[in-house]
Formats: structure tokens, C-alpha cells, sequence
């Protein structure tokens, strides 16, 4: 059975950049995270059947919640949402307001609806397939998902709205559908298997 | 309103809006993930209900700006990458990198290290079409997240790490100014190798200096704070975030950043580096310009 083979990963480079920005909001950071995900999925050679998208997330996201549990450990000054900024500032200032107003909102939801956006709208995972990498119901992923965009839609409407604000304390009225075994959660950390 | 038109205009709202644990299918209805019979169905509801088209178009917008995000993997990151990709495939015919990871973290810091800077002398070479960096682009790295361990103290004077750039070392302010150095960072930034060595305090404040090789960058003017010290201009500019200082050791640019230190702090870091002594008492202030 092949293995990744750093060729593969490097056609999905871009996407686990892009998919390393909206988990961190900054470019700087998404760098690093996305460069720490390559050095354990490179330093741990597994057996993939197909596309690697699924296992790319599931490594993504363990080393998110490794560097977030890392840095709680030691001395530093977290970036606020108002440190968030556009992300190349050679590009036309409307358009990296833009992306700027995006990475705000996304950076404003919940860890478990960034998670879902980031696997289905940014990395092209199926429902199944984010169900599966996150260890989570489809039916569940459906809902993050639809919350997720609802919530950044809101929130580029009429940005500092109340819509923008983490799922304690705006309930969704649809409800959500959880998983029975396991879900999302900050203390699901771990190496990519 | 009479209880009979309250009635129909409740069935009507029931006929028009989907049952609530359905409304979240209107996320796979815009993205095309939906099945045939439940995608015809809930687009007769939306068609009926102006909620619900409201929500569906707050959907497709939500996924039109995220699937516009376009932008590609930094340059540094892809050549890291393939870095990091001959080192694994080089090594996976002798013993398991996870196992020689385990054993030898030090080491694999070091290597890291050294591939960084392997990279960045190869992207240096085509330094000629590359475009300058600016200080504010090399603040930003400053301001960024360590990815290597600190550098040890240099054993042959304790005043300085064991890091340098162009022959330019880091001070090591642990010993006398309460600043121990935490981790550091290697960047190439627009082709030129850009060393970043992270200091906290002991109240946990933290700084990044970054010294960036080759030519000095232009450094901001235009009315923004400066001051003379033992002959070296250092000027502090605000960014996003926070605030840099920046100034020239041997025709080098130097960049100090942080979130939260002030001017006055940022400058006293500095001055500890101007030309000819590692001590700002030793610099002669020539004051504010």
C-alpha cells in the first residue's frame, strides 16, 4: 500500500495552508502550523488507501489543539481578534480588508465549527469524510457546518453583531446532533494515526 | 385576527418552513452535497418561504467567501517542505525518524536549524530578482511564534548567544537584564535569511529580535519617533498589535517587536546593542530627534 509520499502532500499544500489560516487566524501562525503538520505526518509514514485529505485533517487538527495546549503552558501574549490582519499587504486594500473581515469571523466561532468549515469548504472533505476525520456524526458536521456559515454570513453583515459569539451563549435554535462516542473537544489531542 | 385565519396562517408557515432538524440540510443544499429527493424537496420549501431562501442565501454566500480564499503556501513553507520531505525519504531506508526523533531531540532542533538556513542560502542566491523586505514584514516575524528551541549562551562570552547573522550574534540579556532568550525562528523573507530569537521577562512580557541578512532595509521615517545613541539611530514605529524599534548593527537591520513592552523599554533593549559596548549604560544619549 503506498505511503504519503511528500509529492502528495505537497499538492495539498496550499490547501493545508489555507486550511491552517482559518484554524489560526494569522499568517504567521498558520505557517507554523501547517509546517509542524508536514513534519509529523512525514515523520510518521502510514499506509493511505485514496485521498489523503481525511488524515491530513485529523493531523491538522491534533496539532492545532497540541500547539494551543503548549502554548497554555508557558508565558505569552495571545493575538486578540483586533491583531488579525490582512494577509498580504500587497494585495488590493479592499480585497485584504476582506479576507481580513473573514478571518475575524471564523476566528470568532467556536473551535468546533471552524474545525467543520475548515474540512468541508476549505480542505473539499464530504460530510462522511469530515464525519470520519473529526470523529464526529454526519448528521453533526451538517449542522456545524450550517451553523458555521450562518454565523460568518451574520457576522460580515453587520460585523459586532451578536450573531458572532461562541455557542454558550447563543444556542442554536436547530439544536445539534452529537456524536455518541466522542466529540470535538479541546482535551482530544494526539498524534496523527 | 380570528382564531380561524390564526389557523391557516400557522399551517401555511408549517408548510412553508422545513421541520428545525432539517433546516441545517440547507448547508449541503448549497454546497450540492444533497441528495436528489430530499435537494428537490427542500428547494420547493425555500422557493415557498423567504426565511428560509434568506437563510440558503446566507449559506451560499458564507461558502462563496471561504471558497475565494485563494491564497497559495508561502514560498518559505513549500521550500521547507521539500526540506523536510528529502530528509524523511533519505533517512527511511536507515532506521525509523520517529524512533532516531525520540532519541535525539536536540538534534532534530539542530537539524532543523540547519536545513532552514541551508534553504535560505539557497533562495539567497537568487537574492538578484528577489524584492527588499520591509521592516515591517520582518517586525512581523518578530511578533510571530517561536519554531526552534532558544540558542545556548556563547561559553566564550556570556554576553552574547550562540546565534548569529552575518557574524552579528544575539545578546543574551538573561544574565544581566532579566530577559531570558525561549526560542527562536528562522525565516526567508523575500529571499533574505531573517533570524528572529524570542526573550521573555520574568512577568512573562515578550519580545522578538530579528536581525535580517544582507543590505540594511530602508528604515520608516517621516516624523516617527527616533533617538541617537552612541551613533546609531533607532527608530520606533507603531504596528498592528504592538510597536518595533528598529536600527542598524553593523549595516544590518535589527528589529525588535512586541505586543506589550513599551518605547521606553523597547529602546533600553536596543541601546544595549548600539555600536561599540553590549551596555546601554556605556552609550552616550544624544536625545530624541
Amino acid at each position: 500500500m503506498p505511503r504519503l509520499h511528500p509529492d502528495t502532500l505537497a499538492e495539498h499544500l496550499d490547501a493545508l495552508y489555507r486550511a491552517a489560516l482559518l484554524l489560526c487566524g494569522d499568517p504567521d501562525e498558520a505557517q507554523d502550523l501547517a509546517q509542524e503538520t508536514c513534519v509529523r505526518v512525514l515523520a510518521r509514514p502510514r499506509a493511505l488507501r485514496g485521498d489523503p485529505r481525511g488524515y491530513l485533517m485529523r493531523a491538522l487538527r491534533n496539532t492545532f489543539y497540541s500547539r494551543l495546549r503548549t502554548a497554555s503552558r508557558r508565558p505569552q501574549i495571545a493575538a486578540g481578534l483586533d491583531d488579525i490582519q490582512p494577509v498580504d499587504p500587497r494585495a488590493e486594500p479592499e480585497r485584504a480588508a476582506e479576507i481580513a473581515e473573514l478571518l475575524r469571523a471564523i476566528a470568532a466561532l467556536p473551535d468546533d465549527f471552524r474545525m467543520v468549515l475548515v474540512a468541508v469548504d476549505v480542505l473539499g472533505l464530504s460530510y462522511a469524510e469530515a464525519g470520519r476525520a473529526l470523529g464526529a456524526l454526519e448528521a453533526t458536521i451538517t449542522t456545524r457546518v450550517y451553523r458555521a456559515r450562518q454565523r460568518v454570513a451574520r457576522a460580515l453583515e453587520a460585523p459586532g453583531d451578536a450573531a458572532v459569539q461562541p455557542a454558550a451563549t447563543a444556542p442554536d435554535a436547530a439544536g445539534e446532533a452529537t456524536a455518541p462516542s466522542r466529540s470535538l473537544s479541546r482535551g482530544e489531542v494526539g498524534q496523527p494515526r | 385576527m380570528n382564531d380561524d385565519s390564526k389557523r391557516a396562517q400557522g399551517h401555511r408557515a408549517s408548510q412553508a418552513a422545513p421541520p428545525t432538524d432539517e433546516e441545517p440540510l440547507l448547508a449541503r443544499l448549497a454546497d450540492g452535497s444533497l441528495d436528489e429527493p430530499r435537494r428537490e424537496r427542500l428547494q420547493a420549501l425555500a422557493q415557498q418561504s423567504g426565511p428560509l431562501r434568506e437563510r440558503l442565501r446566507e449559506q451560499q454566500r458564507a461558502l462563496a467567501l471561504v471558497r475565494s480564499l485563494d491564497m497559495p503556501a508561502p514560498a518559505s513553507l513549500r521550500a521547507a517542505l521539500r526540506t523536510q520531505g528529502a530528509r524523511s525519504g533519505a533517512r527511511a531506508g536507515a532506521r525509523p525518524w520517529r524512533a532516531w526523533a525520540a532519541r535525539a531531540p536536540r538534534a532534530v532542533a539542530a537539524l532543523s536549524l540547519a536545513a532552514a538556513l541551508a534553504v535560505a542560502a539557497a533562495l539567497a542566491v537568487s537574492a538578484g530578482r528577489a524584492q527588499r523586505p520591509t521592516v515591517l514584514a520582518a517586525a512581523r516575524l518578530a511578533l510571530a511564534s517561536a519554531r526552534l528551541p532558544a540558542p545556548p549562551v556563547d561559553p566564550s562570552d556570556p554576553a552574547w548567544l550562540r546565534l548569529s547573522v552575518a557574524g552579528i550574534p544575539f545578546p543574551n540579556w538573561g544574565a544581566t537584564g532579566g530577559w531570558r532568550a525561549v526560542g527562536a525562528r528562522s525565516d526567508v523573507l523575500d529571499g533574505r535569511r531573517v533570524l528572529t530569537v524570542f526573550y521573555v521577562d520574568g512577568a512573562g512580557e515578550r519580545v522578538g529580535y530579528s536581525i535580517v541578512a544582507g543590505p540594511p532595509l530602508a528604515v520608516p521615517g517621516g516624523g516617527r519617533a527616533a533617538a541617537l545613541y552612541g551613533g546609531a539611530r533607532f527608530t520606533i514605529e507603531p504596528i498592528a498589535g504592538g510597536r518595533l524599534i528598529t536600527w542598524r548593527r553593523d549595516g544590518h537591520t535589527c528589529v525588535i517587536a512586541s505586543r506589550k513592552a513599551s518605547a521606553a523599554m523597547l529602546l533600553s533593549l536596543a541601546r544595549g546593542e548600539a555600536p561599540g559596548a553590549p551596555g546601554a549604560a556605556a552609550l552616550p544619549a544624544t536625545g530624541w530627534l
